[in-house]
């Protein structure tokens, strides 16, 4: 004893055992969906259900009323599994890549799609199924490809990328569909409003279901409804999705070029600039000035590369998958670019370690020096030329070897590396000479390597009868590399001695202590006389910071006192 | 391409000539014309059939009508607009060329 049901195909009433229901139901909705991107496919739809209900009715008769699973198979049989219907052969089962072309020439439906061209190829055909899909010239794309190649080798990740996510065309239908017709203005514009007009017609035909089922079967309805959205809601992602999916793609490629020119070539990829404070530098001589040795400079590149390239690819991948609608999935990628991904990743950790290790024990190297001024004033000055702060800013940013991180600047030339970490302060002396204390400071992973690498600097002042040249960078050899390299200098003066400090000496002197509380600044262009008490101006009858000469001050001068409370 | 897939591919370029060369003959509704062609080895599933003849008539090369069945839901029958004559009489002509085409070149 079996179920029976009561169907109704095509206006015909059946009388069908429930799993003989299952099979004719689920096979009518495979086809259904093969022809979902179809433009006549409701047509088509009537068409079959009315043929296989012509053929259930020659099945059924006054003493067989009751269908059952071997009519459907034998229906199925004749009317064919919907994969038989595009071609006479199997010959699109043993294309691994079916669900690629789902779109098939048969349907009428010509959409064209993106394949590689195996008949036309230079190197894996990515160009020529490009311009096949455009109708250009495959020669201006392979140029461009050749140019892009050059320009770090981000063109030649983009071919790759190409070639891994578009499948070659190698049935017939499959290059029709490569060639398929122009895409132009034109036609896109016709391919959305008919997209439009579909989705109207859809809607209203639901909203009649709606209608007629309303009260009757109105969860269905319900359900019915909710479907649709959910379907209307699924065109407006997709459509989204294409925007977000070239966003992806230019986005990731500029990122690409960007990263990759900063770690082959040498361009500054962060440059902040905001008033006095600059920063920028590119990986490249961020490198030179970190890493070690030649091996971990590899290692690095590696690591970088891994660690910032392999998401942009991920990226461009991801974009050019929504926006060719790529469904197969090609699992190996991804999971190689995970593991890439984490390689990565330990290699900067590692790395990382390596040279934070560097840090650990600061190494410091004293040299005093004693001598006496021929006249009364000893001036102060770093070796710059008309030092002007604005001016030699700019020149920094034309120079790519320069880099500025905060304050400090690293220049690296052939050998060496000048730096211009370097503070000068005054301090009253206890003898009758002036003194001038160096201490050349850096860290190392043991004090000994710290101690060595202090060593290594080299400064050279001069003093040539009343003047004190300090030149305002220092010099390190490029193999000490950066391991925070400073200098700290203290002049000691005689008490009764004058000091004046050049202009240029602003960029090294750092927190001079003075009776008046005088600000490093307003300390240059002016004589200082070293008194018991510390250094005391000779010449600032025009300044306004202290509070001895606020006291002498009249009150006319009430304005500057306001701008000296900022301070 | 192996051997079966070439014969497919040939047979698949030429259904819609068939097709509408037995339309031409006489009026019919599918299965009529499913069983010429199975005859001929030209088809193998019915599937196939529909989608075709509805894009042939989408593009206006077809007409059908309703009649009512006997047995059944009432029946489509196709016939060949004078669109439809014109095309066929130009693929007829392009087999026609195809075929001694072919042939010479075989024969060489």
């Amino acid at each position: 004893m079996n179920k029976t049901l009561t169907i109704n195909i095509s206006g015909i009433i059946f009388n069908i055992e429930e799993d003989a229901y299952e099979k004719l139901k689920n096979y009518i909705s495979q086809i259904k969906s093969h022809f979902v991107n179809d433009s006549g496919c409701d047509e088509i739809m009537a068409d079959i259900e009315a043929r296989i209900a012509e053929m259930l009715q020659a099945k059924s008769n006054q003493n067989k009323q009751v269908l059952i699973i071997s009519d459907i198979d034998s229906i199925i049989n004749t009317m064919g599994r919907p994969e038989e219907f595009d071609d006479n052969s199997s010959n699109r089962s043993n294309n691994n890549k079916s669900s690629f072309s789902e779109g098939n020439n048969y349907t009428g439906n010509k959409k064209k799609r993106v394949y590689r061209n195996g008949e036309d190829k230079v190197v894996g055909g990515v160009c020529s199924g490009i311009s096949m899909y455009f109708d250009i010239d495959p020669l201006w794309l392979r140029l461009a490809f050749g140019v892009s190649f050059l320009a770090f080798g981000s063109g030649l990740l983009f071919y790759i990328l190409l070639w891994i996510v578009l499948p070659e065309a190698k049935t017939t239908a499959e290059k029709l569909e490569m060639r398929g017709e122009k895409v132009d203005i034109n036609n896109i514009g016709k391919q959305v409003s008919e997209e439009f007009e579909k989705i109207k017609n859809k809607f209203e035909t639901e909203a009649q279901d709606f209608k007629q089922n309303y009260g009757t079967k109105s969860r269905g309805a319900v359900g019915n409804f909710v479907n649709f959205f959910v379907e209307i809601v699924t065109k407006i992602a997709f459509a989204f999705a294409k925007f977000i999916g070239i966003f992806f793609i230019i986005f990731g490629l500029m990122l690409l070029v960007v990263f990759l020119s900063s770690i082959f070539g040498s361009s500054n990829i962060f440059h902040f600039s905001n008033g006095a404070q600059s920063i920028s530098y590119s990986l490249k001589d961020l490198m030179v000035l970190l890493i070690n040795n030649d091996s971990q400079r590899n290692l690095a590149i590696i690591g970088i590369f891994l660690t910032f390239c392999i998401p942009l690819i991920m990226l461009v991948y991801k974009g050019l998958r929504l926006i060719l609608n790529i469904k197969y999935k090609n699992r190996i990628f991804g999971v190689i670019a995970s593991i890439l991904f984490l390689v990565g990743i330990s290699i900067m950790v590692y790395l990382i370690a390596d040279v934070a290790s560097d840090f650990k024990k600061n190494g410091n190297s004293v040299d005093r020096f004693s001598f006496l001024p021929i006249g009364k004033v000893l001036t102060i000055q770093t070796n710059d030329k008309d030092y002007d702060f604005v001016d030699t800013q700019e020149e920094q940013d034309e120079d790519i070897n320069s880099l500025k991180l905060g304050k400090w600047n690293y220049k690296i030339n052939d050998k060496s590396i000048s730096m211009s970490n370097i503070q000068f302060d005054i301090e009253k002396s206890n003898t009758d000479s002036f003194e001038l204390l160096i201490s050349r400071m850096a860290k190392g992973n043991t004090s000994k390597a710290a101690y060595a690498r202090a060593e290594s600097i080299t400064y050279k002042f001069v003093q040539t009868d009343s003047t004190l040249t300090l030149p305002s960078t220092f010099e390190s050899e490029i193999a000490n590399k950066w391991r925070g390299q400073k200098i700290r200098m203290k002049l000691k003066v005689p008490v009764g001695k004058i000091i004046f400090l050049a202009k240029n000496s602003e960029q090294i002197i750092y927190d001079i202590k003075n009776v008046t509380n005088t600000l490093d600044s307003e300390m240059t262009n002016r004589r200082w006389l070293m008194t018991t008490d510390g250094l005391s101006c000779v010449d600032c009858a025009d300044i306004t910071t202290t509070t001895k000469q606020k006291r002498d001050r009249s009150s006319k001068d009430e304005n500057e006192e306001d701008i000296d409370l900022d301070f | 391409m192996s051997l079966e897939q070439a014969k497919s591919q040939m047979k698949k370029g030429l259904l819609e000539f068939c097709i509408l060369s037995v339309l031409s003959k006489r009026e019919a509704y599918p299965p009529d014309i499913i069983e010429t062609l199975k005859n001929a080895k030209l088809i193998v599933v019915e599937g196939t059939l529909y989608p075709i003849l509805t894009r042939l008539k989408n593009e206006g090369l077809l007409s059908y009508r309703w009649e009512e069945s006997p047995s059944g839901p009432p029946r489509k029958y196709y016939q060949l607009t004078s669109q439809g004559k014109a095309s066929l009489e130009e693929l007829s002509n392009a087999w026609q060329e195809i075929l001694t085409s072919v042939n010479q070149l075989s024969k060489n």
